[in-house]
């Protein structure tokens, strides 16, 4: 399978430099969940996988939920490993910031503000709406 | 009947050393001990939480050392109470039933009546933010019991809850037991919680039980020192043996130029004359004796002191006194009590030590 110069590769490139991140944050929002809400669900009858389903991840679902798209925002705005493995080849493998370079290389300064303005509104809107959902809490 | 015989268990540099006690059905345990003794972790071994590595858990003659948590039967109410949140009241209290499909109409009914006892009904469409701490504790209650467990545990349960509750929640507690005549376990800090509620106690310190017995037991005759004190006991005093009578110690008082008369229910050649003791007395079972009681020496143990000071705190009053020999005692008085014998600082009054109220503490 060729990732190279292929939207395969973009994914690739993308998942390799979020993983890391969305790991960390993922663990952040599981360690937020106090350990003694299993115990309970454990002393009342739930095995660890039901006490998990049941109470850890429905409790961590809302930092999931942020963790997920704050990630996705940075994969939107990733650009380093993406050209390096999957090129900068117009309407192929032409992500955002792609397309910003390929405007700034071309000397299409309307255009570059364009892309500019709408990685900037959706990095903004995707952080507000992580930052909403990761305000909600329960106690 | 629940019995833990020689549970050890480290936890790093902490802990717990062969542990061993028993509960009897339909009996509320209480281990009691100052805060970072281990009392949290023992609950968590005994839920299964923490694994112990020797001595065995037994319930009802089985060892359930091995059983993991769920498998137990052993019902957990943490001190941070722990309601699920994201679940409303009704639904906390139906996980159990659910998880363990209990669905007949007889167990429904149980959780209704526990709903119902504890005053809970109005409460079941509501989440728990929405919850006071007293309100929180009492659905934790039914959410444990309803499955009908072989053992509730509950650690610090009226930690959570503020002081206007706390009396309120202790008087239910007793009566759910004595209502559904429950096993529980619970672990406190509070010496008077545990003596409200306890049919037996344990005092635990530094990872090991070091005194257990009925509540009455420990609270008058404590054995080791270390119990004496973290019972808040502060007239301990040593002396030398004078005398040993039937069921009786005369011990020398130096402190107070006399000696004091100790009943004891031990064989009588425990104690040798010559051999040294520590004895102690509560700060409530020394008497005050009034102006016109003339016949102190009819009185056993009674002695002249001297009020060095007085810390006056609503009802209850505590008297710093000071013996003839230099000895400090500190009694407690109520108001009206010391009202009556005039009690103030600087003033020379009589007391008296009922031999029975005195304990001998083993070295």
């Amino acid at each position: 399978m060729s990732f190279v110069f292929e939207i395969r590769g973009i994914i690739l490139a993308q998942f390799v430099t979020s993983a890391g991140v969305a790991t960390r944050m993922i663990k952040s929002s599981l360690d937020e969940i106090s350990p003694r809400y299993e115990m309970v669900a454990r002393s009342l009858g739930a095995t660890p996988f039901k006490s998990f389903m049941t109470v850890t991840f429905p409790l961590a679902r809302k930092g999931i939920l942020a963790s997920a798209m704050i990630t996705f925002a940075k994969c939107i705005g990733e650009f380093g490993a993406t050209v390096t493995l999957a090129g900068s080849m117009p309407m192929k493998t032409e992500t955002l910031p792609i397309s910003i370079y390929l405007r700034l290389a071309g000397a299409d300064i309307e255009g570059t503000v364009v892309f500019i303005l709408i990685l900037l509104t959706l990095g903004l809107a995707i952080n507000m709406v992580s930052r909403s959902l990761g305000l909600v809490k329960y106690d | 009947m629940i019995e833990l015989s020689g549970v050890c268990l480290k936890a790093g540099e902490f802990s717990l050393e062969n542990i061993e006690f028993t509960i009897q059905n339909g009996e509320c345990y209480v281990i009691v001990g100052p805060t970072g003794s281990g009392k949290t972790l023992l609950l968590e071994t005994i839920i299964g939480s923490k694994r112990h590595c020797r001595g065995k858990i037994m319930s009802e003659n089985r060892d359930i050392s091995a059983l993991l948590p769920h498998e137990r039967n052993f019902s957990y109410v943490p001190q941070d109470i722990c309601l699920f949140p994201h679940m409303t009241v009704l639904e906390n209290i139906m996980y159990a039933l659910d998880i363990r499909k209990l669905s007949s109409s007889d167990d429904r009914a149980f959780a209704e009546k526990l709903t119902e006892f504890l005053n809970i009904g109005h409460l079941l469409s509501r989440y728990p933010k929405n919850l006071s701490g007293g309100e929180k504790q009492r659905a934790a209650i039914v959410r444990a019991l309803a499955y009908r467990p072989a053992l509730l545990v509950m650690d610090e349960p009226f930690s959570a809850i503020d002081a206007a509750m706390r009396e309120e929640t202790r008087r239910l507690i007793k009566r759910i037991h004595e209502e559904f005549k429950i096993t529980s376990l619970m672990v406190t800090h509070d010496f008077d919680e545990a003596y409200f509620l306890g049919d037996a106690i344990s005092v635990m310190i530094d990872g090991c039980i070091i005194q257990s017995g009925p509540s009455f037991d420990i609270y008058n005759y404590p054995k080791k020192s270390r119990v004496a004190a973290f019972l808040g006991v502060k007239n301990i005093f040593s002396g030398v043996v004078a005398a040993v009578g039937d069921k009786k110690v005369v011990v020398g008082w130096p402190g107070a130029g006399g000696a004091v008369n100790i009943t004891c229910g031990c064989a009588q050649s425990k104690f040798r004359v010559g051999e040294k003791l520590s004895w102690g007395i509560r700060s409530e079972a020394v008497y005050i004796l009034g102006h016109h009681y003339n016949n102190a020496s009819e009185k056993p143990n009674s002695f002249e002191v001297i009020v060095r000071t007085l810390y006056t705190r609503g009802k209850m009053h505590t008297a710093i006194v000071e013996t003839a020999g230099g000895a400090m005692l500190e009694i407690d008085i109520y108001e009206a009590a010391a009202r009556k014998v005039g009690l103030a600082a600087g003033a020379r009054i009589k007391i008296s030590m009922d031999p029975d109220n005195i304990f001998i503490l083993e070295n």
